[in-house]
C-alpha cells in the first residue's frame, strides 16, 4: 500500500494527473476533517482543501520524500486552515447555553457508568452543550478532541494528520478532556474532580 | 449508577457514546471533482504551452536573421571596377550611337 503510494507520488511529481487524483482520493477525508475541526465550518473547510491541493500540485516538485506525501498534504491543509482561522474571530456553531439544569444533566451523564433513558432523551442538547464547551478550548486541544470523539480517528491517524508524535496526541487528549470537565464543574460552581 | 470521581478513559467513553450517532464528518460528494477541476485549470493551456516554445524560437530566429543580414552586408565581396574598361565601354557605346545617327 505504502509502496503504491510512493509510486503514485513519483508519477504525480512527473505531472501525472490521474496519479495525483489517487493521492487526493486517499487523503482528502482526513484533510477535510482536520480543516473542519480547525475552522468549524464545512464550506470553509472545503475551500481550504481546494486551495491546499492546488498548492500541492503546483509545488509537487518540492516533494522529495514519497513516504512523507500524506504528512506533507496534511501539513499544507493544516497551515491554510490555521491561517484562515486566525484571520477571523472564532465563532461557535452552537448557541451558548447557560441552562444550569442541562449542565447538571451533562455532569451526571459524564459521571454515569451507563447512560439512562433520560440522558438519551436530551442527547442532542447534551451534544450541543459539549460542542459549545469544546469550542472554547484552545485550538490544539479542541481539534484533537473533536477528531478523536466525533470522527473516531485513531492515535496513529491523529499523529499523522496533526504532524505530532503519538505521545503528544495522548497528552493533548488527556489535557483536553480535563479542561472540558473543568469547564463543566466550573459552570456548576464545583471544584474539578477529574482523575489522571 | 454514578462514580464518585471521573477518570479520563471514562470521559472518553461517554463522549464517544454521545456522538456515536453523528459519525465522522464527510465532505460534499462533488469535492473531489472540484479539487481536480482546480488542478486542471492550473495547467497551462495548449496555446500557453505552445507560446512557451514558439516565442523564444521566433525571437531567436529573428535575431539570427538580422545577424546574418548584417554579416552579409559587411562581408559582401565587391569587385573593384576597371576604369579603362569602363571608359572603353562608355566610349564604344557613344560612338556606336553617333554612327547610327549619322548613318540613319
Amino acid at each position: 500500500m505504502e509502496r503504491d503510494f510512493a509510486e503514485l507520488t513519483r508519477r504525480a511529481r512527473a505531472g501525472d494527473r490521474s496519479a495525483f487524483r489517487s493521492i487526493v482520493e486517499a487523503t482528502h477525508l482526513t484533510a477535510f476533517r482536520v480543516a473542519l475541526r480547525t475552522l468549524g465550518d464545512a464550506a470553509e473547510a472545503e475551500d481550504v482543501l481546494q486551495e491546499a491541493y492546488l498548492l500541492a500540485w503546483s509545488n509537487r516538485d518540492s516533494l522529495r520524500d514519497p513516504a512523507a506525501t500524506r504528512a506533507w498534504i496534511h501539513g499544507i491543509t493544516r497551515n491554510l486552515a490555521l491561517n484562515r482561522a486566525r484571520g477571523r474571530a472564532r465563532r461557535s456553531a452552537h448557541e451558548v447555553t447557560s441552562d444550569p439544569d442541562l449542565m447538571h444533566r451533562l455532569s451526571d451523564y459524564l459521571a454515569s457508568e451507563q447512560p439512562n433513558p433520560e440522558h438519551v432523551a436530551v442527547g442532542s442538547q447534551l451534544r450541543a452543550l459539549v460542542l459549545n464547551l469544546v469550542a472554547e478550548l484552545d485550538e490544539k486541544y479542541r481539534v484533537v478532541l473533536l477528531l478523536r470523539t466525533i470522527d473516531g480517528m485513531s492515535y496513529d491517524e491523529l499523529a499523522e494528520a496533526l504532524g505530532i508524535p503519538v505521545g503528544t496526541v495522548e497528552s493533548r487528549l488527556h489535557r483536553a478532556r480535563a479542561k472540558l470537565l473543568e469547564k463543566v464543574e466550573r459552570a456548576l460552581g464545583r471544584p474539578s474532580e477529574v482523575m489522571p | 449508577m454514578k462514580r464518585e470521581r471521573l477518570d479520563s478513559s471514562q470521559l472518553e467513553e461517554r463522549l464517544h457514546e454521545l456522538f456515536r450517532g453523528d459519525g465522522p464528518a464527510m465532505p460534499s460528494p462533488d469535492l473531489l471533482t472540484r479539487i481536480m477541476n482546480g488542478v486542471a485549470d492550473a495547467e497551462p493551456t495548449r496555446f500557453e504551452r505552445w507560446n512557451h516554445v514558439a516565442l523564444p524560437v521566433a525571437l531567436a530566429a529573428g535575431i539570427a536573421a538580422i545577424v546574418v543580414g548584417l554579416l552579409g552586408f559587411v562581408l559582401e565581396p565587391r569587385t573593384p571596377t576597371d576604369p579603362v574598361a569602363e571608359i572603353t565601354r562608355v566610349v564604344t557605346a557613344e560612338v556606336g550611337d553617333l554612327f547610327a545617327a549619322v548613318g540613319g
